[in-house]
């Protein structure tokens, strides 16, 4: 494609998609002043809409089960219940609220009880105050950073692991590939590649386990 | 020795007969043995590195042979600190029992079942979305809680079936104007004169309190940077405080 072609086509999609979050967000206003005069099913709708991204995007992957995603899910529509009325529409749309809402509840969620996942609470708070200041983006291009930036976090954890360990991870585990196929992959026998990835398994929640004492040390350097 | 040296035969003729014979050996082992491809060269000089220094890649299947050869001719010791890793790395008991239980979960894909730290890892890397029926579980349970719809305004002829006199309707609706008049004056004078119930937004204050001690010439950025940061705080801040969500 000639290069002009190109750059009208990136300018046309680019068009495309402002008017799509306009009229997205268009939307999303009518909603909104519904639902702050105490419509339901406005409410309803708007959570319907965003909801799923948020929990897939933002949700999740910073608490790492099902439940307690579903769990931080709820509580975030009850706030979302109990302050809409408080939401001052400011030419960013719905969705940043609702997102930044959400990363709090998940923080709150990480410090009341320590488990064992991919984020500290330190990466959610630095979100939250990132949120604050970047650009209105549309929710599809929010959710992609927000899954980039947990797979970020995953190989961040990986890079922190013997290479072999980081590979029988990858392998079994994010790819889910079948376990004859990743111990032939890694030149050994089935039985063995067990012990391999259950001793990855324990080196990657020993790094971890490392890096939230580390996090902790510097709180109190810091105090 | 050539082979074709080792094949001659013990015919013992004697040394002028043989120093007659020598450029015509010389020339025949020549044919038999024609000097070495560029290929060959390469590959011979490949396997002599390797022989002399075993750690070197590249000479692949010679060496492998050549390893086995040595291998089975004379076979060397084990290296202690070798074994003594090997011993270390043998799994015990524990290890195995564990392992045999990770790969039932992982093979029985039960979520219930899946360590912790699997299921963080997968929902990091490929977060499941949530069922469409679940989630609007989730929503309608939200707005059950929400005391969130206000009176609906009474139809007309509801009014009508309970009407009272029209004059004491009259009176009713000018004595509720006034009371919700004094009432709004009240709000309006409370918001702006008395504190707000809101967080208080951060105002526009003088940078001098950030700047401790003077910067040296040539700092000017790190000084705008630092004033920078203070006043993005401050917007972040105010966001929030506007946004309910602080």
């Amino acid at each position: 494609m000639p290069e002009g072609h190109a750059t009208r086509a990136a300018t046309d999609d680019l068009d495309a998609l402002q008017k799509r979050r306009a009229e997205s967000d268009a939307a999303d206003r009518v909603l909104v002043t519904k639902a702050q005069q105490g419509d339901r099913s406005a409410l309803g709708e708007l959570l319907q809409k965003h909801g799923p991204g948020l929990y897939r995007s933002v949700l999740l992957p910073r608490l790492g089960n099902e439940a307690a995603a579903k769990e931080a899910l709820s509580e975030t529509y009850a706030k979302v219940v109990a302050n809409i009325g408080k939401f001052v529409w400011q030419n960013v749309g719905f969705y940043p609220w609702l997102r930044t809402v959400a990363l709090r509840v998940a923080l709150d969620q990480l410090r009341a009880k320590k488990r064992l996942v991919l984020f500290e609470e330190d990466d959610l708070a630095r979100e939250i105050d990132a949120a604050e200041t970047a650009t209105p983006v549309e929710q599809q291009v929010s959710d992609h950073r927000d899954r980039e930036a947990a797979r970020a976090q995953v190989e961040d954890a990986l890079g922190r692991i013997n290479p072999r360990y980081a590979r029988a991870i990858r392998l079994r585990v994010l790819e889910e590939r079948t376990r004859d196929e990743v111990a032939a992959e890694l030149g050994v026998t089935p039985a063995t590649f067990d012990v391999l990835l259950h001793r990855a398994i324990a080196s990657l929640k020993k790094a971890l386990g490392e890096r939230g004492q580390a996090g902790v040390a510097s709180e109190k350097d810091d105090e | 020795m050539s082979d074709r040296e080792e094949r001659r035969p013990p015919r013992g003729p004697s040394e002028p007969e043989e120093a007659a014979r020598e450029p015509e050996r010389d020339l025949a082992r020549d044919e038999l043995d024609p000097p070495p491809s560029a290929e060959e060269a390469l590959a011979s000089r490949r396997l002599r590195d390797a022989l002399e220094d075993p750690s070197s890649a590249g000479a692949g299947e010679d060496l492998d042979l050549v390893s086995s050869l040595r291998a089975a001719w004379s076979p060397g010791a084990l290296d202690e600190g070798v074994h003594a890793e090997m011993l270390d790395d043998l799994p015990t008991a524990e290890e195995i029992a564990l392992a045999a239980e990770l790969r039932e979960a992982l093979d029985a894909a039960r979520p219930e079942a899946t360590p912790e730290l699997v299921a963080a890892l997968r929902s990091a890397w490929n977060p499941t979305p949530l069922g469409a029926d679940e989630h609007r579980a989730i929503v309608g349970l939200a707005l059950e809680k929400a005391p969130l719809e206000k009176a609906a305004p009474a139809r007309q002829g509801a009014v009508l079936a309970f009407a009272p006199r029209a004059r004491t309707m009259r009176l009713a609706a000018v004595s509720a104007t006034t009371v919700l008049a004094l009432a709004a004056s009240v709000v309006v004078w409370l918001t702006t004169a008395g504190p707000r119930a809101e967080a208080p937004l951060a105002r526009a204050r003088s940078t001098q309190p950030l700047f401790g001690e003077p910067f040296k010439p040539g700092e000017t950025s790190a000084r705008i940077d630092r004033i920078a940061l203070a006043r993005a705080s401050d917007y972040r801040d105010n966001r929030f405080a506007k946004w309910g969500v602080r």
